[in-house]
């Protein structure tokens, strides 16, 4: 096992520095580099070039970006270009928003989400079962800035309950503030997922229902309770594991345009900054963070997955 | 897939009452879109004066911040909307199937390397993978077009990839190969016609994902640029505005999701037809061997 | 309040400067306001602690870590702060200062003139200087008689105005912190750095031994970042904070409607439609003059800005002594003018649309007010493109001058008129856009005769009105209009809020009713 995890982890590093590079060289061959930004646009002559040799912006790309890789493998990221913070730290300060976010987000799916896949599966094709069917189909339809808006409209514009706008405040700091802030981007985020769970576990219990060892069960006469709730769904749960692993993997990063409508601090809004600015470093940061992230929690699925299910086994 | 195929599977299409509705929708969409320069419409025609108003019977989905007609900027939004769509399944088909093919056909140290540069587009998310593209291309129809296009590339070439894989230990397969049929002619003229249901539904559902992924870039201020309407522009602006003028983001936003849950539905429906369509085959070739 | 006594008065004889009260500052309601926690929005991080980086981004923290030698009032009357009096020398080439006492920095380090040599200096140098930079021009060099005197001497005889902007730009660096001024705030100021978490905001809190009595009203000042003003007035509205500094114009009328105090100072920027004279059809006197013509003012201030600010022909604010309201009517929008001076340009249909805008796609307003002009040209037949650039690709091309014209705000538009010539387009040597030699120079002549028109206020007011003629003249610039940065939107609990000239904030007399 420990083998299996340290050749994960091995092959991780290609496609971290292929994206690394990719990303590093597409950014790098646009005009406009980060010097304009940094000294503003009316500086002078003596204080742009004083800038770029600051920064070392006047070596080529690949002298670049290997004495950024260089330092990046000893665990310094380097300065960003623009607020001169060291990038892990600006970073270290979005992931937990970020996470709070994906957090609140697959409690809000789980509880939309799962009910539903249940009474669906539970009498297919019926006429709940087709309602409940169009309503993932909705969940999933509807852009998440579309339903965010509507959302604001509601409950900050109209009965202004809500604030129209998030700041991160850490839920331990002071629950109720955190709750507030969080309730529409998560409800938001939350919704779009639900549908995808749904959909995904009411297929799931369906193919199980139809299994041989539920018929054995119901020929037992076990009830249909028991056949349900313990041996369907422990059977569902692998892959739905996975899918809410994924969904969080994909959360670092994609949530960014739910980040945006309601201007939550996240880490997909540090990269589309960083974008903007041509922050290198911190761009390229953003990214490997994502990445590592991404391919972190995908191992962590696989190996939820091998210890729920005694059969899997990966050598 | 022969005409009278086609026409069959539209038929069986039509039968279901939610394909039909979003077969309807989509058409009046896509005749709007074209004939948009037919109708009393200016998308570009500006009225400071007459800025932000609610719907009324001048201006049925209202005005916009410089006075311009929602409705004709939503027609004409259509338009970027479509030719985002249509570009980018055209780019990740073009691209997507024949690197799935060939990375099926050999199954060998191709089939990795193809996999692992796809495996690494898959890894970041869609939108980030688009934003840097844009930052690089700059804004315009045609970079929208392209950077939506990479996002579908995976999609294609895994299920062109999984056809191959199936298809090509079948026997008229290895007929074409006992006839000294090269590896382009099977993949493309032998293989590839045969499997092309899965691809059609894939175009489907990356035209529905365009829709979407183009309308999220404009809304996070990369998209096709102003004056030229586009739906996610124009999300963009109206939430700036929703004080002022909820009615702004709402109206184009219903249109945009409309648009999406139509292109869903299609999808899903043929899903279901094909997948049916399948399971007969398959109870057909186990219970009579019928050829 | 401390008068000075008759016989003081009298013995400051030749000092240009008035003898002002300490505490005239505050008004008197002021002594009324509760201390406390103050809790200010801002929308974006600052650069550094630099007091010489002078750039909106910091606007929300000089004041409150650093003094400046001399104050504005809103009017533009000077009056003292770190340096108690200033005589200026007849022939108007020197000024000396006299340094108030019983000043420490916030290491403890005891003010002396040995300060102002230091932040002197560094505003002299060009890679140090920043924004000082640019103003310490005239300055040709500087001494410290004693500790509580300093002498600076200029090149050439500077106007009054002049000389008092540039000591309202100074403010002092302790000499031991200035090397590292950029990461570690090394001032005087009512308030001193607590903590700072980058991208997120900052904490101060009052500074013991400021020289002030009784300021810092509040204790405690926290700033937070916000990266969308949407963001900063809901935190407004829920409570979560007390004020928002440099919020947008449309959230201030906004919430102003809603019963929020809306401050705006008199240091606005004035939004101008800048043009690469050394381009296209923009070469041609006659064309770029139509552009005065091509202006819809009222609506891009409308649309722009929720009408906040008024409409200008001329890179002034109404503080400015060049401002003249005259021109906004004589050069309004007016499409026939301007079809004919098209006409008279002699330029082909080609060449007339052979260009595009350049728009800053991350401004909402540029973006709004963009198409605004589009459409106007449109109606004059001038069918133009939007080249719409992102983030750093704009900055890049406004800073390398690529372009053939664009909108950008210039500031310093408050104060002496030839401080204009600090924004890129208006510089008169090194002008990134126009380049060397100066297309204009009638407009460089104009700005070195403003420069030395140090006689009487006829000469002056001759000065600046042919800066004035100049400029509509050449067009390489059409304002539009002005509008208010550092917009203070403050709810009903707060009070003492005090207007800077540069619309800086200024937390020190701010306190709770």
């Amino acid at each position: 096992m420990t083998g299996y995890i340290l050749r994960r982890l091995v092959q991780m590093l290609p496609v971290l520095l292929l994206a690394s590079f990719a990303i590093f060289a597409m950014i790098y061959a646009v005009p406009g580099g980060p010097i304009a930004v940094i000294v503003g646009e009316n500086a002078s002559q003596e204080e742009i070039a004083a800038a770029i040799q600051r920064y070392g912006l006047d070596r080529p790309m690949v002298v670049q970006y290997f004495d950024w890789l260089g330092r990046a493998l000893t665990g310094d990221f380097g300065l960003s270009l623009h607020s001169h913070q060291p990038v892990l730290q600006l970073i270290g300060e979005r992931l937990p928003a970020t996470l709070q976010l994906a957090l609140a987000a697959i409690i809000v799916a789980l509880a939309l989400g799962v009910p539903v896949a249940i009474a669906s599966a539970v009498k297919p094709n019926s006429w709940l079962d087709r309602v409940l069917s169009a309503w993932s189909a909705l969940a999933l339809g509807v852009p998440t800035f579309w339903l965010g808006i509507l959302l604001i409209l509601l409950f900050a514009v109209e009965l202004r309950w809500l604030p129209s706008a998030s700041r991160h405040v850490p839920f331990w700091e002071s629950p109720a503030d955190a709750l507030r802030s969080l309730a529409l981007p998560a409800l938001t985020l939350g919704t779009y997922v639900s549908g995808i769970l749904a959909r995904f576990l009411r297929a799931s219990l369906i193919g199980e229902q139809r299994a041989d060892y539920v018929r054995t069960a119901r020929a037992k006469g076990v009830p249909e309770k028991r056949i349900v709730g313990l041996h369907i769904m422990r059977n569902a749960l692998l892959p739905f594991v996975t899918i809410v692993g994924l969904m969080m993997a994909n959360f670092i990063g994609g949530a960014v345009v739910t980040e945006a409508v309601f201007t939550y601090p996240g880490i997909g809004r540090l990269l589309i900054q960083a974008i903007s600015t041509r922050d290198y470093p911190l761009i390229q940061g953003c990214i490997l963070i994502i990445l590592i992230a991404y391919m972190l929690i995908n191992l962590g699925v696989d190996l939820l997955y091998a210890w729920i299910d005694p059969r899997i086994e990966y050598r | 897939m022969g005409f009278s195929e086609a026409r069959r599977l539209l038929r069986r299409l039509l039968a279901r009452r939610g394909a039909a509705l979003s077969l309807a929708f989509l058409a009046v969409v896509a005749l709007a879109a074209l004939f948009a320069g037919l109708m009393p419409l200016d998308p570009l025609r500006q009225n400071i004066a007459e800025s932000l108003k609610p719907p009324s019977p001048e201006a049925w989905f209202g005005t916009d911040e410089l006075g311009r007609d929602i409705l004709a900027r939503v027609v004409y939004g259509a338009r970027t909307s479509l030719v985002t769509a249509f570009g980018a399944v055209v780019i990740a088909a073009l691209i997507g199937v024949p690197v799935g093919l060939v990375a099926g056909f050999y199954g060998d140290w191709r089939d990795s390397i193809l996999m692992r540069c796809i495996d690494v587009l898959l890894a970041l998310p869609n939108i980030l993978f688009a934003m840097a593209l844009i930052a690089v291309l700059g804004r315009s129809q045609g970079a929208a077009l392209v950077a939506v296009g990479v996002a579908g590339i995976p999609g294609f070439a895994r299920i062109a990839r999984a056809q191959v894989m199936a298809l090509r230990q079948l026997d008229f397969v290895m007929a074409v190969r006992g006839f000294g049929g090269g590896p382009a002619y099977i993949m493309f003229r032998t293989i590839l016609p045969n499997a092309l249901s899965p691809l059609v539904v894939q175009a489907i559902v990356l035209a529905s994902i365009a829709i979407l992924l183009e309308a999220a870039l404009a809304f996070l201020g990369v998209g096709v640029p102003p004056p030229t309407p586009s739906w996610g522009e124009m999300l963009r602006t109206g939430k700036s505005y929703l004080y002022e003028a909820p009615s702004y983001a709402v109206l184009p936003g219903l249109v945009l999701t409309l648009t999406i849950l139509s292109f869903d539905t299609i999808g899903r429906a043929l899903t279901a037809i094909i997948d049916r369509d399948e399971t007969d085959a398959i109870h057909e070739t186990a219970g009579g061997g019928r050829r | 309040m401390t008068k000075l006594s008759r016989r003081q008065f009298c013995m400051t004889g030749l000092a240009l400067a008035g003898a002002m009260p300490l505490a005239g500052t505050l008004p008197a309601s002021a002594q009324q306001l509760k201390g406390g926690t103050l809790r200010v929005a801002v929308l974006s991080e600052l650069a550094n602690y630099d007091p010489q980086q002078l750039s909106t981004v910091n606007f929300h923290v000089i004041k409150n870590l650093y003094d400046s030698l001399i104050e504005y009032t809103p009017e533009g009357k000077p009056e003292p702060s770190l340096a108690t009096a200033w005589t200026i020398s007849p022939d108007k080439t020197s000024v000396s200062l006299t340094l108030r006492d019983g000043v420490t920095f916030h290491s403890g380090t005891p003010f002396k003139s040995d300060s102002v040599l230091a932040t002197l200096q560094k505003g002299a140098d060009p890679k140090r200087g920043k924004n000082v930079f640019s103003t310490m021009s005239i300055v040709k060099d500087w001494s410290a008689p004693d500790d509580r005197t300093v002498v600076i001497n200029f090149k050439a005889p500077v106007p009054e105005r002049q000389i008092l902007d540039l000591l309202q730009f100074l403010l002092p660096i302790d000499p031991k912190g200035i090397d590292t001024v950029e990461t570690v705030p090394a001032g005087t100021g009512p308030y001193t750095l607590v903590s700072r978490a980058v991208g997120q905001g900052l904490r101060l809190k009052a500074n013991p031994k400021y020289w002030r009595p009784n300021q810092p009203v509040t204790q405690d000042l926290v700033f937070t970042v916000f990266t969308e003003d949407a963001a900063a007035s809901a935190a407004l509205e829920s409570g979560a904070v007390d004020i928002v500094y440099g919020g947008s114009s449309r959230s201030a009328v906004r919430l102003k409607n809603a019963g929020y105090q809306v401050f705006a100072g008199p240091g606005p920027l004035v939004q101008v439609f800048r043009i690469n004279s050394t381009r296209g059809p923009f070469r041609n006197k006659s064309f770029r003059q139509a552009f005065n013509h091509l202006m819809d003012r009222a609506s891009i201030l409308r649309v722009g800005y929720a009408g906040m600010g008024q409409e200008v022909a001329l890179p002034w604010a109404p503080a400015s002594p060049a401002f003249d309201a005259a021109y906004t009517k004589t050069y309004g929008y007016d499409l026939e003018k301007a079809k004919k001076l098209i006409a008279a340009s002699g330029l082909s249909a080609d060449e007339i649309k052979g260009w595009k805008l350049l728009v800053n796609g991350s401004d909402e307003a540029s973006v709004s007010i963009s198409q605004i002009v589009q459409g106007s040209l449109q109606k004059a037949g001038i069918p133009v493109e939007l080249d719409m650039r992102q983030g750093a690709e704009y900055v890049t091309a406004l800073l390398g001058g690529d372009f053939a014209a664009t909108f950008g705000a210039v500031g310093n538009v408050q104060k002496f008129p030839s401080r204009v010539a600090t924004n890129s387009i208006y510089r008169t040597s090194g002008n990134p856009v126009l380049k060397d030699p100066h297309p204009h120079p009638d407009y460089v002549a104009a700005i070195a005769k403003v420069d030395a028109a140090t006689g009487s206020a006829a000469d002056v007011k001759a000065a600046y009105d042919n800066l004035n003629k100049v400029m509509v003249e050449e067009a390489f610039g059409v304002p539009t209009n002005s509008y208010d940065v550092g917009l203070i939107v403050a709810s009903e609990k707060i009070g003492g809020i005090t207007l800077d000239i540069d619309n800086l904030l200024v937390a020190r007399t701010i306190g709770f009713k």
